[in-house]
């Protein structure tokens, strides 16, 4: 790691933090119904979309009407994605003739995409037609990414309001999250990456000729190349906005036609944190002091930032085990330096460790590195981040609702410190608010606990397993630890693609998911119900930096006691075998 | 027979999702 490398970090954040602000302020905005720059265009298809749908955006909804409403309209595109995969074959847009995919598989890519995990079991270009890709998948990283946020807008309502039955209409939500915040940004975003080279059609895939002729495995003379094609820039866009992550390609953004140059790999990343970090400034805007927003990116960046150094120190220093062989891991004119092993010699160590970081704060899941060739430090930093829930900046929308949920801890631990009854922003949190927030906190611990377990424990699961030891431990653990958080990411060295790994990621996924939703809606529900109790001496302020250190020990805490034991069967025991020579 | 057992698993998880909804319902209500 050189200082150029840290500057890139550096400057990475600056761009994310100055970004943020202008982005959230406007969210709010689009939220709160006041009229933007984008009304006079937007504003008409606004209220077509109502007359068609039969909606009447002023009629609101109880916290269960709109926990129904998530429920069955994430059904229906759970349906819809299914049947696009096993009908593929008898559609249009499939001009590489692919066939239907197996039911399994399926399922648990319907799951995925639904979820807004986009865990890929699959090699996007070998298995799925262009229509799937579009209609099934472009359409879900939409409307899962709008869904997360609608959830958040109803519980930061049922923060404000006062004495409330109501915390919005879903529909309203669902639609302004799409049609004013996702929509426009994507666009923006695929002619940007359009522009750098990455490929946007609806043609076949292109034959082209060799440079330098070679042989395949039987010996026959080769000098030509398929090479997959689509209509990606536009998926890939939406994939990072969304934090969805599934790429279009199976390699994900380590393709050069999904992340072709260095900027391309800057606008991705920034893309990956940007509406999660402005939805704090959304929500310090709707709760009427921006402070609070500020208190909670605070806590998010510095939670993001010690483990993004931890990460880059890590890969920084490169394999121990070439090393020992006098093996140059320095950076100079013919390499960047550090563990160069499964990344982009084009974005080096800082690059790959900052989009492992990015990707796995965020519950987005893309990569442009193999983050099973990570040193065991260097993988323990994306697989901690995705165990403490993903909160650091986490999913769109689903990031800061379950932020909130440690926030509702931390007013309670520290209430009970000092014997008082806990509030937040004026509401009394009481028993029920907590037996929420600790399902919200709870439920992703054991199911990737559990999950691992079947994992490592089954046949079937052990079937999967491709590396020994603590490494193959490692991935099983990051497989679920992904799954359980919504994440989508990859440790690799894993076959995923089996009924075992099809059926228990997809219901672990739709777990992860919707049994978070739901009690965080309840919550929004009993707060909204709330009256507001006058701020007095005894009120813990939550808009001060001592708030925002409280709320990282929870998250640590929290973290640390699920799985520290489980982190120290995997990279923490391979970080100390790989010091004395042994490799898995 | 496979399309059945994942369409069956699909409807019985949003079923029991609804019946989460009415137990936190449930619950709040004391």
């Amino acid at each position: 790691m050189t200082g150029w490398d840290w500057l890139q970090i550096g400057l990475y954040l600056l761009l994310l933090l100055l970004l943020a602000w202008p982005l959230g302020v406007f969210m709010a905005r689009v939220y709160e119904g006041e009229r933007t720059f984008l009304h006079p265009v937007l504003g008409p298809l606004e209220r077509g979309i109502y007359r068609l749908a039969g909606v009447k955006p002023t009629d609101e909804m109880t916290w269960q009407t709109y926990a129904a409403a998530v429920l069955l309209f994430s059904l229906c595109g759970l349906l819809a994605v299914y049947a696009l995969q096993r009908l593929q074959g008898l559609l249009p847009l499939n001009p590489q003739g692919l066939p239907p995919v197996a039911p399994d598989l399926s399922f648990n890519t319907a799951a995925s995409f639904v979820s807004n995990t986009n865990w890929q079991a699959y090699g996007g270009e070998s298995t799925l037609s262009y229509l799937t890709q579009m209609l099934g998948l472009t359409v879900q990283n939409f409307v899962s990414a709008a869904t997360g946020m609608a959830i958040l807008v109803a519980l930061i309502r049922g923060v404000v309001r006062r004495s409330a039955k109501t915390v919005g209409s879903f529909w309203v939500d669902l639609t302004r999250s799409t049609l004013y915040i996702l929509l426009p940004l994507s666009l923006l975003l695929a002619v940007a990456l359009v522009s750098q080279g990455a490929v946007q059609t609806l043609g076949r895939y292109v034959t082209v000729p060799l440079l330098q002729g070679t042989r395949d495995t039987a010996g026959a003379a080769v000098s030509q190349q398929v090479l997959a094609v689509g209509p990606a820039a536009s998926q890939i866009a939406i994939k990072q906005l969304g934090t969805n992550g599934g790429g279009f390609f199976g390699v994900n953004s380590a393709h050069p036609f999904e992340n072709p140059t260095p900027l391309s790999n800057l606008l991705e990343m920034l893309a990956i944190l940007l509406i999660p970090a402005a939805l704090c400034h959304t929500f310090g805007r709707m709760v009427r002091d921006a402070r609070q927003g500020w208190a909670l990116l605070a806590a998010m960046t510095v939670l993001f930032v010690a483990f993004t150094v931890a990460c880059a120190w890590a890969e920084g220093q490169g394999n121990p085990s070439l090393a020992r062989l006098g093996v140059s891991q320095a950076a100079s004119d013919l390499q960047p330096g550090g563990n160069m092993e499964g990344k982009e010699l084009r974005f080096g160590v800082a690059n790959s460790a900052l989009w492992a970081t990015a990707t796995t704060a965020a519950s987005n899941g893309s990569a442009n590195s193999m983050h099973d060739s990570f040193t065991p430090l260097g993988g323990l930093a994306p697989l901690w981040l995705m165990q403490l829930g993903e909160v650091v900046f986490g999913g769109v929308g689903s990031g800061l609702y379950g932020m909130l949920a440690f926030v509702i801890v931390a007013v309670f631990v520290a209430g009970l410190m000092v014997g008082r009854t806990p509030e937040y922003l004026g509401k009394k949190i009481e028993v029920y608010e907590m037996k929420m927030a600790a399902l919200v906190v709870l439920i992703p611990p054991a199911l990737v606990l559990l999950g691992t377990a079947l994992g490592v424990t089954t046949q079937a699961g052990q079937a999967a397993i491709l590396n020994r030891g603590p490494h193959g431990f490692s991935e099983v653990l990051y497989a679920f630890s992904s799954l359980g958080n919504n994440n989508g990411s990859a440790f690799a060295g894993l076959n995923a693609n089996n009924p075992f790994y099809d059926l228990a990621g997809g219901v672990v996924m739709l777990l992860a998911r919707f049994w978070l939703a739901v009690p965080i809606l309840a919550m929004a529900g009993s707060l909204a119900r709330k009256k507001r109790v006058p701020e007095g001496a005894g009120t813990l302020p939550t808009h001060t930096p001592l708030f925002a250190g409280w709320l990282i020990a929870v998250v640590v805490v929290v973290g640390a006691l699920s799985f520290l034991p489980a982190l120290a069967l995997g990279p923490i025991v391979e970080y100390l075998l790989v010091g004395q020579g042994v490799l898995f | 027979m496979g399309d059945l057992l994942y369409l069956g698993i699909i409807i019985v998880f949003f079923a029991a999702s609804l019946g989460l909804v009415w137990g936190c319902r449930r619950l709040m209500e004391g």
